[in-house]
Formats: C-alpha cells, sequence, structure tokens
C-alpha cells in the first residue's frame, strides 16, 4: 500500500508479518501485539528495528512502558468510523512518550488526514497514490483550530491573546 | 432507510431511488429512465427481471443520475403499480400528508385512511 | 449575544470551502455515495423521504433578527417557503437542491451561522435553556459555557468519528428547562459553599430506544477546568463505547455496563492526567466570551403599566394569551414571551418565510433583537416591556403567530416523523394536527392547564416521548402506523420516563384516546393539581382503566 509520510509518498520499509509467519533475518517487522508478547524475548534480542501493530481495541496502554522499543507503530482503522486510534494516538504520544513513527494503516479518508495529523500520527497507509497528491490540499483546507491537541499548532483562543495567555504550562505534546 | 423487504415470490416490485441532484423520489422505467410518477414505473416479476432491472438501477448510480436505489414491492391492477406500505405511499405522493402550517395549500387528507 | 472575530468567521468560510470542495468531488464522481455520506452528514446534510434535508445549527437556540431574516432568505430561495425549528434549537430546511448546499452554507455564513456537526457521530450542537440571561432563577447565563463548548468541539480532531453521535446540555438555573438529565453530558450550574460558581455533571441520559435518566458523576466542577473534564469524558467514552451494535453505542449504555462507580473513577483517573495541562481557557479567553453575554443596559420601563391592566381587561383573547405566553424576567418591568408555532391545525415547529420576518421585525420593534428557539419547538422574544406586551400581541396576530396555548395540551412536541423522515414508522405531524382540532377550544385548554403531549414517529425519540405528560410513540405494525401511548414523563429537575399504558391505539384511534385521558385526570384532579402533579398522586391505573373499558 503507499504510503504517505512528511506530506509526501515514501518508500516503506517496514514488512508487516502475520502471526504465523516467519520473520527473515533481513527485515524490518512489523509484528502485532500478541506476537511481541508471546516472543518478547526473541524480538527483542534480534538485532534490528522493530514495529508494532495494534488494533483498535487494544489499547497502548499495553505497551506504555516500553514504547521505546518500538521504531514505528501502526494504528488500525478497520473502518473509517472507528475513531479509537485517534485517541490512542494522543495517548502514545502525550503520555507514553513515544518518539517514533506513528502510522495509521486501515481505512482513513482524505478528509481526515488534518485530524490524523493533529492527534501524532506522521505517516498515513493509503489505498490511492493520488491521495499523496491531494495531501497538501486536504491538511490546508482549515488552517484554525480551536483545542489543543498533539499537534504544536496554536489554538485560536492562544492566537488572540497573544503568547501571554498561553500559561507557564502549555500542553505535553511529546515532541 | 431505504431497504429491501421480504417479499413472496412472484409479487410485482418496482425499482426506486431518489435523484442525486435535487433528491427527489423516482422510479425506474422499462426505457431504463427514471420518472417521479410511480404509473410510469417498469413491474418485474420473476428473479431474471429483478436482476436486470437493478442493474440497470446500479448502473444509474454509476452515471451519478440516482443513489439508494432498491426494490420495492407493489399491487399491480388496472390502475398500474401501487406501493402498499404508508411509507411507500408517503413517497409516492412526493410530499407530506400533512401541511407545514396553517393555511397552507400542501394540507391535504390523510393518505390510506 | 456572541459575535464572530475574524477568526471564528474564517474558520466557518474555510468550512464551507471544504464542504463545497466534498460536494464538487460528489458530483464529479470522484467521491461514491458511501464515502460521501459521511462527509455531508457531518455537516447536517441528509437524504430524506423526498428530497434531501439541511439541519442549521442554531447554537443554545439564540438568534439575532438578522439571522432570522437570513433564514427566512433561504426558506424562500432555497425550500418551499418555510422551515422546521427542532427539539434540539435547530432549523431543518426540507427542500434544498444538492448544488445549492454550498451557496445556502455561504449565505449562512454571512451572517455568522453554519450546519457544523449538526448529524454525524460527533458532539453535536450545544443546546441551553431557552430563557439564558434572562430568567429571575439563574446563577450564571449558560450560553457562555455553550459558547465555550461550541468552539472546543468544532472540527475537533480526537472526538469526531465517536461510537455515535454526542449530545451536551447546559442549564445556568435550578429549574432545568433544557433537560439536561436526558443529554450525553448535561451540566447544571450551582454554587459551591463559598459561592464559586460550577457544575454539577450529569452522564449517560438520553432518551431513543433505551430511555435513561442521567447519573451525576461529579457534584462540583470549577468553571475553568470545563474542558480538560469534557476531554477526560470524551476520551473514555471514544476509547470504550462499544462500536458493535448500533443501538448499545450511546454513553449511557458505557455508563450503565461499566457501572457508574467505576465510570467516574475512569473519568476522573483520566482527568488527573490532563487537567492543567494547557487544555483548559485560559481566563482571558473566558472573560472576553462572557463579555458578549453581559445583559444589556435595560431603559427603565415601567413596572405595572396601566395600559396592559387595561387591554387585559378590555381584551380577553390577549388575557388569555398573556396567561399562557409571558414569563418573569429578571429585570422588572420586563417579561419573557414565549410565541407558540404551534398554530391550532398547524405543523408543530414549523414557521413560513413570512413569519420568521415577522418575528425578526416584531424583536427588533419590541425587543432588543433577540430571538431564543426552544427545544419545546417555539420561539422567545427574551427582553419584552411590560407595556409593549399589547402591541406585540397585535403585531403576532397579523402574523398567525398569537396561539394562546404554550405549555397547555395543544402545545405539542412532534417530529417530522413518516411524512418527511427517512427513519420514521408512523407519521407525528398529523396526530399532532388532529389533536390540536379536538382541542381547539382554548378555554377548555386552559381549563385543563398545563399538559405536555410529546410525539415521536420512531423509537429514536426526537419527539421527546418519553418525557412527555402524555408521549406518544408510532409504530410500524405490518405496514400501518399504530401508536403507543406513555404517562407520567418529565424532562426538567424531576426527571421521568413515562411509562406504557398498554397495547397500541390505530391512527384513528389516537386521538380519542389521549381525550380519555384527558378527561379521566378533570375527572380525579384535586385543587388545582396539573397533570403531572394528579399523575404523580394516582399512578397509571385509573388512566389505564378507563381507556380500556370501552375497548
Amino acid at each position: 500500500m503507499p504510503l504517505i509520510k512528511d506530506g509526501r509518498l515514501a518508500e516503506d520499509r517496514w514488512t508487516p508479518v502475520a502471526d504465523d509467519e516467519a520473520i527473515g533475518a533481513d527485515i524490518d517487522p512489523i509484528v502485532s501485539l500478541e506476537r511481541w508478547q508471546a516472543e518478547h524475548e526473541t524480538l527483542s534480542g534480534r538485532n534490528r528495528p522493530i514495529g508494532l501493530r495494534l488494533r483498535s481495541d487494544q489499547s497502548p496502554a499495553a505497551v506504555a512502558e516500553e514504547v521505546e522499543r518500538f521504531d514505528v507503530i501502526a494504528l488500525e482503522f478497520p473502518k473509517f468510523t472507528d475513531g479509537r486510534s485517534y485517541s490512542h494516538a494522543r495517548l502514545l504520544r502525550e503520555r507514553y512518550g513515544f518518539r517514533g513513527e506513528l502510522r495509521a494503516v486501515g481505512k482513513v479518508l482524505r478528509d481526515q488526514f488534518t485530524f490524523l495529523l493533529r492527534c501524532g500520527f506522521d505517516s498515513l497507509e493509503v489505498a490511492d497514490e493520488r491521495l499523496a497528491e491531494a495531501f497538501e490540499e486536504a491538511t490546508s483546507e482549515i488552517s484554525h483550530v480551536y483545542q489543543r491537541a498533539t499537534d504544536p499548532g496554536a489554538p485560536i483562543w492562544a492566537r488572540r491573546h497573544g503568547p501571554a495567555a498561553l500559561g507557564s504550562e502549555a500542553a505535553c505534546t511529546g515532541s | 432507510m431505504a431497504n429491501t423487504r421480504k417479499k413472496v415470490d412472484g409479487t410485482p416490485q418496482v425499482v426506486t431511488a431518489n435523484r442525486l441532484l435535487e433528491g427527489d423520489v423516482v422510479y425506474l422505467t422499462a426505457s431504463g429512465g427514471w420518472t417521479t410518477e410511480i404509473g410510469g414505473a417498469v413491474v418485474i416479476q420473476g428473479d431474471a427481471a429483478e436482476a436486470h432491472r437493478l442493474a440497470e438501477a446500479e448502473q444509474a448510480v454509476a452515471e451519478r443520475r440516482v443513489v439508494g436505489p432498491y426494490l420495492m414491492q407493489v399491487a399491480n391492477d388496472a390502475e398500474g403499480p401501487q406501493p402498499l406500505s404508508q411509507r411507500e405511499r408517503i413517497r409516492a405522493r412526493r410530499g407530506p400528508t400533512a401541511g407545514s402550517t396553517v393555511g397552507s395549500t400542501l394540507r391535504q387528507a390523510a393518505v390510506g385512511s | 449575544m456572541y459575535r464572530y472575530d475574524e477568526f471564528d468567521a474564517d474558520f466557518v468560510a474555510q468550512r464551507v470551502a471544504q464542504f463545497s470542495g466534498q460536494v464538487a468531488r460528489r458530483l464529479s464522481g470522484e467521491l461514491s455515495e458511501d464515502e460521501f455520506k459521511p462527509l455531508r452528514l457531518m455537516n447536517g446534510l441528509y437524504l430524506q423521504l423526498h428530497a434531501y434535508m439541511l439541519r442549521v445549527a442554531i447554537p443554545y437556540g439564540t438568534l439575532s433578527a438578522t439571522q432570522m431574516r437570513r433564514l427566512a432568505v433561504i426558506a424562500r430561495e432555497h425550500d418551499r417557503g418555510y422551515g422546521h425549528f427542532t427539539t434540539r434549537q435547530n432549523i431543518q430546511f426540507n427542500w434544498p437542491k444538492l448544488a445549492e448546499v454550498p451557496a445556502i452554507l455561504d449565505k449562512l455564513a454571512e451572517v455568522e451561522m453554519h450546519a457544523i456537526q449538526t448529524s454525524g457521530n460527533c458532539i453535536r450542537n450545544v443546546t441551553a435553556d431557552q430563557f439564558a440571561g434572562v430568567a429571575e432563577d439563574e446563577i450564571e447565563d449558560p450560553r457562555i459555557t455553550a459558547e465555550i463548548i461550541r468552539q472546543w468541539s468544532s472540527l475537533h480532531p480526537e472526538f469526531t468519528f465517536l461510537p455515535r453521535k454526542f449530545k451536551i446540555a447546559v442549564t445556568g438555573a435550578p429549574n432545568d428547562r433544557a433537560a439536561v438529565r436526558f443529554h450525553d453530558i448535561g451540566l447544571q450550574m450551582l454554587r459551591d459553599e463559598n459561592g464559586e460558581v460550577g457544575f454539577e455533571v450529569w452522564v449517560g441520559g438520553g432518551q431513543g430506544r433505551t430511555p435513561v435518566i442521567a447519573e451525576r458523576i461529579r457534584g462540583f466542577l470549577p468553571k475553568r477546568y470545563l474542558l480538560s473534564y469534557l476531554d477526560a469524558i470524551l476520551r473514555v467514552y471514544n476509547m470504550l463505547g462499544r462500536r458493535d451494535n448500533l443501538y448499545k453505542a450511546r454513553i449511557k449504555i458505557l455508563v450503565q455496563q461499566t457501572g457508574v462507580e467505576e465510570f467516574t473513577r475512569l473519568v476522573e483517573e483520566e482527568w488527573q492526567q490532563i487537567k492543567d495541562r494547557g487544555f483548559d481557557l485560559p481566563e482571558a479567553e473566558r472573560r472576553r466570551i462572557e463579555a458578549y453575554f453581559a445583559p444589556p443596559a435595560y431603559p427603565a420601563a415601567e413596572t405595572h403599566p396601566a395600559a396592559l391592566r387595561a387591554a387585559e381587561d378590555s381584551d380577553p383573547g390577549f388575557a388569555q394569551w398573556l396567561q399562557a405566553s409571558l414569563a418573569e424576567h429578571r429585570e422588572p418591568g420586563y417579561g419573557i414571551v414565549t410565541i407558540s408555532l404551534k398554530p391550532i391545525g398547524g405543523a408543530p415547529g414549523d414557521a413560513t418565510a413570512e413569519q420568521m420576518e415577522a418575528v425578526a421585525d416584531l424583536a427588533e420593534r419590541y425587543g432588543l433583537g433577540e430571538i431564543r428557539v426552544s427545544h419545546e419547538q417555539n420561539l422567545v422574544l427574551p427582553d419584552v416591556r411590560l407595556s409593549d406586551l399589547h402591541a406585540l400581541y397585535q403585531g403576532l396576530l397579523d402574523a398567525g403567530l398569537a396561539t394562546a396555548n404554550v405549555g397547555l395540551v395543544s402545545d405539542i412536541i412532534a417530529c417530522p416523523g413518516l411524512d418527511y423522515c427517512n427513519l420514521a414508522n408512523a407519521r407525528s405531524i398529523p396526530v399532532a394536527q388532529r389533536l390540536g382540532e379536538r382541542f381547539a377550544d382554548l378555554d377548555r385548554q386552559h381549563e385543563i392547564g398545563p399538559l405536555k403531549v410529546k410525539i415521536s414517529g420512531c423509537i429514536n425519540a426526537c419527539g421527546h416521548h418519553h418525557v412527555g405528560d402524555i408521549g406518544i410513540l408510532g409504530v410500524d405494525r405490518k405496514g400501518e402506523e399504530f401508536y403507543q401511548i406513555t404517562l407520567g414523563g418529565r424532562p426538567d429537575e424531576q426527571a421521568a420516563i413515562g411509562k406504557i399504558i398498554g397495547p397500541s391505539f390505530s391512527y384513528d384511534e389516537v386521538t380519542d384516546a389521549v381525550d380519555n385521558i384527558v378527561e379521566t385526570y378533570l375527572g380525579l384532579r384535586q385543587d388545582g393539581e396539573t397533570f403531572a402533579e394528579a399523575y404523580r398522586r394516582v399512578g397509571l391505573d385509573p388512566f389505564k382503566e378507563k381507556l380500556y373499558a370501552a375497548h
């Protein structure tokens, strides 16, 4: 599937592997939470980067203590109407301090790109390469936001009052 | 929502949908067009005709003429096809049975009672 | 009232442009109906039985005369000359064409209105007490809070694809006119022992298929923590709310299945993590919004105008209208006037373009140019000088808007029902019209006294039948319309869900059935008891016995 990263089509060096599939010595795998938990020792012992894939019904709290082990975490959107991964992404970024690549996989629409970026995703797996061309427009249609989220963008209320109104404790964005 | 109701084999049916642009209720005609008059709808009986007409309707969806086509049961006598359920009777009359406000010319007697 | 600054205006303009692009992509075929549907719904555009329907938000039910005139223009130019005010303080246009919707949204944006999040599984239009800012019993104007929530919820990146729709209501007074206990979140303003104003937080109320009275999860939330606390509730719901079953997806089911104690613990735990982390509004912004709702400087007005007394004596129609329509204003010499959108034989909540313009004119002439929309589908002029009441009444008479039935048996709440709605099982409007005609005699209505009849055309309960003194629910029996009757529901601080009285009635029987219930009440009431009071004393049985005796 085409991958959009930092707003452009990007090479995907990661290989999603099924739970019963052998992991080749020369690949960087993305594994399920179940596999990660079952083969924790072996996977940690590999001398290569590793990625984790979470279903939308799997809370990232399960890996809260070990997020730094993953170079990429992929959060699934089984349907574009399943919005759990937006919250999971924010928790990973803002609470558990995940700084690696946060990837949205599954069903995501052009009209959701901005929401995804604002919740901390930085890469998107899309159904069609043409969506990469639409990325710029899709993420610039609405340039104002009313609430603080993971992204560093200042909400309208902060811009109304200037930096003084931000207070001493700005949101922890984890980045 | 628009749906296909359970049907007894051989019950006459018509295909209905809404026009994409206006939202109007329309019925598939024998020539593959769409009409707002249920009297002009092509009456379908049997599985083969059903499949053929539904395929025509899906084509119209692809051509962005209509949305949400479905089969609907009708009574079919000398007066032509007529809807059986209250919902379809109201759709077929192309407007509410009860007017918007006092003095409204839209106000008419209740359907089917 | 609130006015957009350049940021608000730009935000809405960008949203209109974005939606126009989505419509263009649909018309060009780039988007299929399946892809377009959630996008159009997020902007309040439905495909109903006969046509598209556009639902426009009237945030917390407040409109200026200018905005009302614009709604009239849209009704005239893009609809069939009328609009429908809903139980959620929105207005619905029933006949727009898809390609014209962007133009309608442009016209709305020019007067600081929009259709953002009037549908979809997101945070919907926030509702409030229609007497906000002028009610005698008010602690603080709830619209300040509602406007803060409106802004915060607009295109919220985390909470736009919730398990199901999400409705928030705010009341600033102990007498709850906003039905906060029947919302996903209800906020009731109160003072703590130190006199600080904050919120009592209610969660998990709702009507629909499973009516539930909300649970109180917090006795006092300081105002400064409003948004972080809402974030915490919504986050818990977004992560844990059921997504496997449409009918179990509302937060009320999560609260019930988790248990209110555990649910509260989860929310509080989440909140501890995010409070004081910059998600709440700074004080300066709260004060900025507050300033828009500061009470106007009311010119002094006579508190007991002699002319008013004289008009009451000489014009019995006026006296009767006054009795039904006038509520106490916090400012001496002023009154709050409810304008009935329930003319006998009319469709509840409908207003023609001409009527909208008449109300706008009257709001400017006899009020301060502001209009409210109530969840009971009436309009309100919040600031009328007592000495102007008779002139206002005459103006309303000319516009066909002076029905003296506010709060009475023919002031019926009704959803659009099967005449318009794709979800409905039975018609609501003609049932309301027949009831209106049956009880047309205003003297009889005043004799019956306060009585709320509420009609829904399906189990989604948009007509609030669960909380009517008499609730009527339309059901489909083999393609024919039947109506189930409930008694004893209440939306206010004494929240109660109506009880089903017995087997349902056909379309032709339901008017007689309601009449029978009203007659039973008149026969058993004591010392001026209202219907609700009498019901509480005697319960369902006496009504049931009389109603089914003849069957």
